[in-house]
């Protein structure tokens, strides 16, 4: 694949995803950011795994001032390029459709994203715990900015590990 | 019908990390898997936001003690790919090999493992046998048997002398000749096609859908490799050198796993090879300083698969945001379409196929004035019957021991 031939995915991009794609960049040949609303999110990841044949290869999410950002790596292996889908979370509600209620490789990255950063992903298969034990306390995400290291209001044996 | 259901874990029998693994059975027969993880949780990701650009590959080399150089290799292409820029040939060269000949001894660990697993002793001893001369080698290379701390951001932390690449082209010779001959027993062994053929095939939908990486979903006829998708450092230039190629096989079974991972040892040798024919002088480091504001992903094919790492940067000489995902993340899931259908002691090696990550070290060395020198077995008998000695005295205990 030549650099010219990787540009152009983004044009692919653009038009597979039509009017819900609030912005797109490729700062590289291989890598591209795509931005949608939230409303439209499982859509869009629909539309990149089914349609432009994407893997998806893991999600992160972010805190951001008044938002948590959520993106999810597609990785379009026969275009080499990198499809990062971005978007979103507005709080205090943070809900946001399940990309893992059709793609099960979504399955466990959206349960660890749920109780790590408290995004709600409406219509997920299975909503457990995956990383914390079940006991874990309601309202507590670690990775959050504003988690306390030394949280008070615990008993000794709800006290979340403190290192 | 009446189900069983059977937990396991989350100390596992066969593997060495604790998982917990409840199966739904209906008489010997798996209907149905639940697994949970969890028991293991670093907090890698929180705790690489708290340290220096530099810092982050000592600690995400931690992470793995097979795949130790996957990790820092993907964090150090993520940054890279933030600020645009690539390493100096010889510096990208450097990092490849080190990669390869790590696929090398992780595929003959495993090798070894599910020899074990099966009963098949002779193999497991053999493999971890043939697996010293390159752990000899890396020793060679880079200091280390493990924990090379080789992938610096913008190139690589140290030269290779070209002694250790002498020494790394026996070492690679006569590795070929033992894996050629562990290729013929998964040809010919019958013990092996009647005990792994036609056992938890992944279709490959199910490889598709569950996101499977590396040989995981080879052997199911998906083609995905990231050193050819997505072909960074001295990748792109091998491939089209023709100097090795992906291994794909179309069945999925555990018997088409083992022999993808053996195939992928002959094509790891020939990379390597071509690596050090290849080497190109020159610089090793691009020499980097500040990390401007914006973001990058990195990926490096693992043995086991994709590991891919996400960073941001606020400009300031920290990461604000590092995920990282590991190969075995997206390979797990795929017991829930794997298992059903097989009987528990199936499950077991089903269990063990995908290569879950352990951590190992296989070797004690003590520091002396000048130089490092090993410990015999005697000295090793020795120094644990002082220890036992020493804790009996801590713990009020009189001595039970046999004197020495």
């Amino acid at each position: 694949m030549t650099d010219e031939e990787k540009y152009s995915v983004s044009e692919k991009v653009k038009k597979a995803l039509g009017g819900i794609l609030q912005n797109i960049d490729q700062p590289r040949p291989n890598r591209i950011y795509a931005v949608v609303h939230q409303d439209d999110f499982p859509q869009a990841a629909k539309i990149v795994y089914e349609k432009l044949g994407g893997r998806l290869a893991t999600s992160t999410a972010l805190e951001v001032r008044d938002a948590v950002e959520l993106i999810y790596h597609f990785m379009l292996d026969a275009e080499q390029v990198l499809c990062n889908l971005k978007t979103l979370v507005a709080k205090p509600e943070l809900k946001v459709g399940s990309v893992g209620a059709f793609l099960p490789g979504a399955d466990w990255i959206e349960r660890e994203m749920a109780e790590m950063f408290g995004v709600t992903f409406e219509g997920h298969p299975d909503p457990r715990h995956l990383l914390l034990p079940d006991g874990w306390p309601e309202g507590n995400y670690p990775y959050r900015c504003d988690y306390p290291q030394n949280p008070e209001g615990f008993t000794d044996e709800k006290r979340p590990v403190v290192y | 019908m009446k189900k069983t259901t059977l937990p396991i874990g989350p100390f596992h029998p066969l593997l060495e990390e604790p998982e917990f693994f409840t199966l739904y059975l209906d008489g010997e027969i798996v209907k149905k898997v639940d697994l949970r993880i969890g028991y293991n949780h670093r907090g890698h990701e929180k705790l690489s936001t708290g340290l220096t650009w530099d810092q982050v590959p000592f600690l995400v080399e931690r992470i793995c003690g097979i795949c130790s150089t996957s990790h820092p290799y993907a964090y150090v292409l993520a940054v890279e790919d933030l600020l645009g820029i690539k390493a100096p040939p010889r510096g990208q060269y450097i990092r490849a090999l080190i990669g390869e000949m790590e696929r090398i001894h992780s595929h003959l660990l495993w090798l070894g493992l599910a020899g074990h697993f099966i009963g098949y002793n002779t193999v497991w001893m053999w493999s971890w046998r043939y697996r010293e001369e390159i752990l000899d080698a890396c020793e060679k290379l880079t200091g280390n048997r493990n924990h090379y701390a080789m992938c610096r951001v913008g190139g690589a932390r140290r030269d290779i002398t070209r002694e250790a690449m002498d020494f790394t082209m026996g070492a690679l010779d006569s590795n070929e000749k033992s894996t050629n001959m562990f290729l013929g027993v998964f040809a010919d062994d019958p013990v092996l096609h009647k005990r792994l053929k036609g056992v938890g095939v992944l279709t490959k939908e199910d490889a598709i859908a569950y996101c499977a990486t590396g040989p995981t979903s080879r052997p199911s006829g998906v083609p995905w490799d990231v050193r050819q998708d997505d072909p960074y450092d001295a990748y792109g230039p091998s491939l089209e050198a023709g100097a090795w190629k992906v291994i794909v096989t179309e069945n999925g079974d555990v018997f088409d796993k083992a022999v993808v991972r053996v195939l992928e040892i002959l094509e790891s040798i020939k990379l390597c090879r071509w690596l050090i024919e290849n080497m190109p002088d020159g610089e090793i480091d691009a020499g980097v300083g500040d990390i401007p504001p914006g973001e990058g992903v990195g990926h490096h094919e693992a043995p086991r698969g994709e590991v891919i790492h996400y960073i941001r940067s606020d400009g300031s000489n920290k990461p604000i945001r590092h995920k990282v995902r590991a190969p075995t993340f997206v390979n797990l899931p795929t017991y829930k379409a794997t298992c059903p259908g097989h009987t528990i002691a199936d499950v077991a090696l089903i269990t063990a196929s995908i290569d879950p990550c352990y951590c190992c070290t296989e070797r004690i060395g003590v520091v002396t004035r000048n130089r490092t020198s090993s410990v015999t077995q005697d000295d090793l008998v020795k120094l644990s019957v002082e220890k036992t000695r020493e804790m009996e005295k801590r713990m009020g205990r009189k001595s039970g021991l046999v004197k020495f």
